[in-house]
């Protein structure tokens, strides 16, 4: 078994990989080479990663592209990991980097198809709204869906670092201190671009009919 | 003492209420806060309701497809890394006894030039040509076997070798040459010899010998000088 000290023993490259292996553990057994390692960390991230790209651009092709390259970056920057951070803000850091690119590439607002279920061939595994609306009446899964798109349309349309921070404090259960370190800023910079994020997201639905502006 | 808290403050008090992340004691402070300030209560219902709504966004799931792809993506690129591993293992592994050869060679020549400066003063014009050519053919190839050993921005400098290697064999020529050797009298009563000289002459056999000596010289230190592969990732 892996040592669970951070600091301690260096992990080997073949060393055991169990549950309630630490996440920096594993990524320092993953920098030594251990391939059981990466299939951990994988297994605990993939989705999760997956869930934020979709969050941050609303766009569910997209995200399934950037999902491979934000491994192969983990992968290329492993050396660069400093097993006394967080793996998942460092983690966080890439992938937002990997999304601020993307977007700066491709120079046009993310289109929100989340919830298109007409449009996209393989949405039924990306949102379980079905489940918690399927006994109501068809105005209202409408209702819900047109709703949840245009949430989804108010995430993606807000300044990159905002959408980074409210995904990851609302989804992720970062710290705002991890947030902080995931864009580049303090943890009270980062609790006001939460609040600033949401705020924006408030206003955006009640412009476009999603939402009672609040008194 | 008691922090005096601004709006902004309990804006940041709010967020990390949101996110079961306040203590009581200032749970109760923002509460107090939002019971006499309006705008702030204003806000943190727009706030409340918009993180509220926020899990609309969640149960996002792959096709398993996207998955594997991604895991196959990195495996393969970790088995190609090391696989180059190993090539750049075995590359700085033998730099060492080439530099050892080097150094080596640059004493012999260095002794060579200096002993034979002193012996060459007692020969002949003629002879002292070919102890020049062969002198300086060492020297030149000892150098060029130093710098065939570095490595600069991570090129090896492998036409300096090239250089080496030819310089090595002008120097075995110059020696085969050099009548004080008489390397080409052994040379020219063996079956090779005789066999070169019958269909190129004497000068010819001299040359083919002098050629392929210096090329044999070469050839075992050929495995030396091999770089690592430079293989481009599978998956950009």
């Amino acid at each position: 078994m892996l040592p669970l000290s951070v600091t301690g023993v260096v992990p080997h490259r073949r060393g055991r990989v169990t549950d309630s292996t630490s996440d920096e553990i594993l990524m320092a057994a993953y920098q030594a080479g251990n391939q059981d390692a990466f299939g951990e960390l994988f297994a605990r991230y993939a989705g999760r990663v997956y869930g934020f790209l979709v969050r941050r651009l609303g766009d569910v092709a997209v995200a399934e592209d950037l999902h491979q390259e934000a491994f192969l970056r983990l992968h290329r920057a492993r050396d660069s990991y400093n097993p006394e951070r967080p793996f998942r803000a460092w983690l966080f850091a890439i992938v937002h980097n990997l999304v601020n690119d993307s977007l700066r590439s491709r120079r046009r607002a993310p289109v929100a198809e989340l919830l298109d279920a007409d449009q996209s061939a393989h949405s039924e595994g990306h949102i379980n709204l079905e489940g918690r609306i399927n006994h109501q009446s068809p105005e209202r899964i409408f209702a819900a869906r047109e709703s949840a798109r245009a949430l989804s349309r108010a995430v993606s349309a807000l300044p990159s670092d905002e959408a980074t921070v409210l995904v990851l404090a609302r989804f992720e259960g970062l710290s705002y201190d991890e947030i902080g370190s995931v864009i580049g800023r303090s943890a009270t910079a980062a609790k006001q671009l939460a609040y600033r994020a949401l705020k924006r997201v408030r206003s955006e639905l009640v412009a476009t009919g999603h939402g009672e502006a609040c008194r | 003492m008691t922090k005096n808290y601004t709006c902004t403050d309990y804006e940041d008090l709010l967020m990390e209420s949101l996110s079961a992340s306040l203590g009581r004691t200032e749970e109760m402070l923002l509460a107090q806060h939002l019971e006499q300030c309006p705008e702030c209560r204003t806000s943190s219902a727009e706030v409340r309701a918009s993180w509220g709504m926020l899990p609309e966004l969640s149960a996002v799931e792959p096709r398993p497809a996207v998955y594997e792809r991604t895991r196959a993506a990195v495996l393969q690129l970790m088995a190609t890394e090391k696989m180059s591993a190993v090539d750049r293992k075995w590359y700085e592994v033998s730099r060492a006894p080439l530099a050892v050869l080097s150094a080596l060679l640059v004493a012999g020549a260095t002794l060579s030039l200096l002993s034979g400066l002193i012996w060459g003063s007692t020969l002949p014009q003629g002879h002292m040509f070919f102890c020049a050519a062969m002198y300086t053919g060492l020297l030149v190839g000892a150098f060029s076997w130093i710098y065939s050993a570095t490595t600069v921005n991570g090129v090896h400098l492998d036409v300096a070798a090239r250089i080496g290697v030819l310089s090595l064999a002008i120097t075995v020529a110059a020696i085969t040459a050099c009548p004080q050797f008489q390397v080409l009298a052994l040379w020219d009563s063996s079956v090779l010899g005789r066999f070169f000289s019958a269909r190129l002459d004497a000068g010819g056999s001299s040359l083919v010998f002098g050629f392929g000596y210096g090329l044999f010289s070469g050839i075992p230190c050929r495995p030396l000088r091999r770089e690592p592969s430079r293989r481009a990732p599978a998956c950009q």
